[in-house]
């Protein structure tokens, strides 16, 4: 009776890994007769989008990653990219979802650079660069997507942020922080983003960091001075605390401010609305040291679902990008981000807000993967005192040392 | 078309990726196990522990062994889940399974309690199209994009693209709507039965029409949805009504008579019917009335005459089941003898007929003398019955009724007699 069921089992299990078979193969690795073009060609490439990106600037990343594609499949025919656009909002949804299937993307393309989650939660996989590969890449780039040895993220632009006027209204952008609360007395309608990642560089102006480097302690007296600012800074009719970006950039755009703190990501919508009465600058110092936002990436990541065939598909579509040749015509097609292979010379007196973006990039602070993680994790209670302060709920000097507390039990260490 | 190859690649890619094939190779194991197990148990055929408390048990009985394999399924499916957290797919055909198998429950259950033939239809005309091609469109929701699928353009038609979506809505929208609006037309003729107390061919009509309502209604719902030009309708109507005007003139002339038959209400199913082609004498209740044609059965032989629908627009015809009633009048004749008197005959008559189930009470049957004929006086019984269907049937109880009564009361049925007169100044002629 057991040999008879044996028997039978063994019968239905050959039938069932024969067909299975061709898959197993791909998977491991063989190389896919011809004739079976598609199968296991195709990989699926998950695009994550600002939750309150302006439509114009969502096209343009759209078209942009549409034409990248495109460019992709004249040189590798028979490979297919499947696009999906999630907003932010829904990607853990949209990952978990596919992730419980075993159908994750084959790789993701990230606004942001909090990759720390998603490796702990079996999304994404590192990947390994050889010598040459690591060459398209700036090694501050490849370093700050790293944790414990692994390469888990790759860059593919960089978004510093700067400060955008109207040139109109405001022929002259402040040059640091008293200019800005004195042109704010003086009736010019400034906008402000009161989140902690939106206030950064006023701390920074400040003296003050997030992350101070290991053996440094936290300067107590920058934070209070920030938070002393954004009161006075509040007190000012004109100055506005808004709670995202997107209020800024539309404020902007309709005549409601005449100065905002912006990301290069808001450009094109911006340069829609006020044309060439769009100004551009470095974000005002402080009475310390000039502003040092953080820096933000696009960054590409590797989905751990992907059999080895479609992770190297997934590897040459990113070495792809980020050749010499395809990030120059990127960069000066979009004109709003700057490359990281840094074998490029781009024409930057030609193009003077790829000059100024440059300026900005080198003024920015790199978060790594780890204080990313710890940024994240600090941007909301720190935002509840930071609130109370700008309401004038509570005083500086009851929120700062609360705001030290918080800061302190981040870990230290941190790249310039 | 490039979107649609695309959403098939991927398809394909997906089946090598580890943790798909991980999942369906479990499911095949399960399945592997499952077919010597169910012939070891024999779940079909053994007795059940509470088999005689639960009666119902009995009818779910012959699912057993779909049930241990679902059983299986999701078993095997949960462990999976458990130990890698990726079983999503795996779950999924586990489920959709479960959804077939609660189908088959829902089958059993419905022959319990509807027209065998009706659950058979809904059945394997609806129910089973329906698992199947819903089936395979969520399976390849799970694993590709099916809107890429749906939104493939296919062929273009006077200027308008057609995609897989489209081409899809038009053919299975069209093909359901046909198909499984029997039983929500019957279900929403239900109500209006009881909002309106109709009676059974009324109802049956009201039903018809519903349907026809909800198809057409479909219909324009389907090609508003696919966005087909109403200029290129238009352009179609008119080359139709032109095919129309010679080809198909006999099909759309019994369309249109069905539809006009049904709103005048003339013939509806249900009614009785006595056809002037026929002999007149066996009547034909209306069974379906059709797009082309009406489905009549015939008692006598059981016989279903396929009857065209312009037919009752051109001949004149006899209805049971009109405005008035459904009552029948049947009538039997008989002959007696010249000696008894007709009084006795006729009370005889009327008593006898009255014991007759099938017969009405009230109209009371009613005895006339008809006649005197050579041999008796002719005698008709004349009663009422409630189904004009068994108008032979029970003439002939009341023949036999009247029979034995007449036996009974020594009244006699005389034959026929003949008196013969020979002429005497003849007779010696002939002797000659």
């Amino acid at each position: 009776m057991v040999l008879a069921i044996l028997t039978r089992v063994m019968w239905f299990l050959r039938g069932g890994i024969a067909l299975l078979l061709p898959g197993l193969l791909s998977a491991c690795g063989a190389s896919v007769p011809s004739g079976m073009d598609g199968f296991g060609q195709t990989i699926s490439l998950l695009v994550e989008e600002e939750n309150l990106a302006a439509p114009l600037n969502r096209i343009a990343s759209r078209k942009m990653m549409k034409e990248q594609i495109n460019e992709f499949g004249r040189y590798h025919p028979g490979t297919q990219v499947q696009l999906e656009v999630v907003r932010s909002d829904g990607l853990g949804q949209a990952l978990q979802y596919r992730a419980s299937r075993g159908l994750g993307p084959d790789l993701l393309l990230l606004v942001g650079n909090d990759l720390l989650p998603l490796k702990s939660k079996g999304y994404i996989k590192p990947v390994r660069l050889s010598e040459q590969e690591r060459l398209n890449f700036r090694p501050e780039g490849l370093l700050q997507l790293q944790n414990h040895g692994e390469q888990l993220g790759l860059p593919l632009f960089l978004y510093p942020r700067l400060a955008c006027y109207n040139k109109q209204l405001m022929p002259e952008p402040p040059k640091n922080q008293a200019d800005l609360i004195r042109l704010g007395q003086q009736g010019h309608a400034i906008g402000l983003e009161s989140s902690l990642p939106g206030l950064q560089w006023l701390y920074s102006g400040f003296g003050g960091n997030l992350f101070p480097p290991q053996g440094e302690s936290l300067n107590s007296g920058a934070l209070l001075d920030f938070l002393s600012w954004l009161r006075l800074a509040n007190l000012q009719p004109d100055i506005t605390f808004v709670t995202n970006g997107a209020e800024l950039s539309q404020g902007l755009g309709d005549g409601n401010f005449q100065w905002v703190s912006c990301s290069t990501r808001w450009l094109p919508s911006l340069r829609k609305a006020l044309g060439s009465r769009l100004g551009l600058s470095l974000l005002p110092g402080g009475p310390k040291e000039a502003a040092q936002p953080i820096l933000h990436l696009r960054t590409w990541a590797f989905g751990a679902q992907s059999s080895s065939h479609q992770h190297q598909l997934a590897r040459q579509l990113v070495l792809f990008n980020s050749n010499v040749v395809q990030q120059r015509n990127m960069a000066l097609k979009l004109g709003t981000v700057l490359p990281v292979n840094p074998a490029i010379a781009l024409p930057l007196k030609a193009y003077p807000t790829l000059g100024l973006i440059d300026e900005a990039v080198r003024s920015s602070r790199r978060l790594n993967l780890a204080q990313e993680r710890q940024f994240q994790a600090l941007e909301a209670p720190a935002q509840t005192l930071i609130d109370q302060v700008i309401s004038g709920g509570r005083p500086p000097e009851w929120a700062a040392p609360k705001l030290e507390a918080l800061i302190k039990a981040a870990q230290p260490g941190v790249q310039r | 078309m490039n979107s649609m190859v695309l959403a098939f690649n991927d398809l394909f890619s997906d089946f090598s990726r580890p943790a798909v094939l991980w999942q369906l190779l479990v499911l095949l194991l399960v399945i592997g196990l499952w077919f010597p197990l169910k012939g070891v148990l024999r779940l079909e055929v053994k007795f059940w522990p509470l088999e005689r408390q639960f009666p119902w048990l009995g009818l779910v009985k012959p699912l057993a062994n779909e049930t241990l394999l679902w059983l299986l399924l999701i078993l095997a499916s949960r462990g999976l889940d458990a130990l890698t957290g990726v079983a999503g797919l795996a779950l999924f055909l586990a489920r959709f399974y479960g959804i077939c198998l609660l189908s088959r429950v829902l089958i059993v259950v419905l022959y319990q309690h509807l027209p065998l033939e009706l659950v058979r239809r809904a059945d394997l005309r609806v129910l089973r199209p329906l698992l199947t091609i819903g089936g395979l469109l969520s399976i390849f929701a799970q694993l590709s994009d099916l809107s890429l699928l749906m939104q493939a353009p296919l062929f273009s038609l006077g200027g308008q693209v057609i995609s897989f979506g489209d081409l899809t809505l038009l053919l299975f929208g069209t093909y359901f709507l046909a198909a499984g609006t029997a039983l929500p037309a019957l279900a929403l003729a239900w109500i209006t039965r009881k909002i309106f107390n109709l009676e059974g061919p009324a109802y049956r009509a009201t039903a018809l029409l519903i349907r026809y309502m909800i198809v057409g209604l479909g219909l324009v719902y389907i090609l508003a949805q696919v966005g087909v030009n109403p200029t290129l309708v238009a352009a179609v109507g008119g080359g139709l009504s032109v095919g129309l005007g010679f080809g198909l003139k006999e099909v759309f002339s019994n369309f249109i008579s069905g539809l006009w038959l049904l709103l005048e209400g003339a013939v509806r199913p249900g009614d009785v019917l006595l056809l002037e082609s026929g002999n007149g004498e066996d009547p034909c209740e209306v069974l379906e009335l059709g797009m082309r044609a009406t489905t009549l059965w015939r008692d006598r032989d059981n016989v279903e005459l396929v009857v065209p629908n312009q037919t009752f627009f051109t001949q004149s015809m006899s209805t049971y089941s009109g405005i008035r009633d459904r009552r029948r009048r049947g009538q039997v004749l008989i002959g007696a003898a010249y000696r008894h008197p007709p009084e006795q005959v006729i009370a005889l008559l009327e008593a006898t007929a009255q014991t007759i189930p099938r017969v009405l009470a009230d109209p009371k049957p009613k005895g006339l003398l008809l006649r005197y004929d050579d041999s008796a006086i002719t005698y008709a019984i004349r009663y009422w019955i409630e189904n004009p269907m068994d108008g032979v049937g029970v003439a002939s109880e009341v023949g036999i009724a009247v029979w034995n009564a007449f036996e009974q009361a020594a009244i006699e049925i005389p034959f026929p007699q003949r008196v013969v007169h020979l002429d005497s100044e003849h007779q010696g002629l002939g002797s000659d």
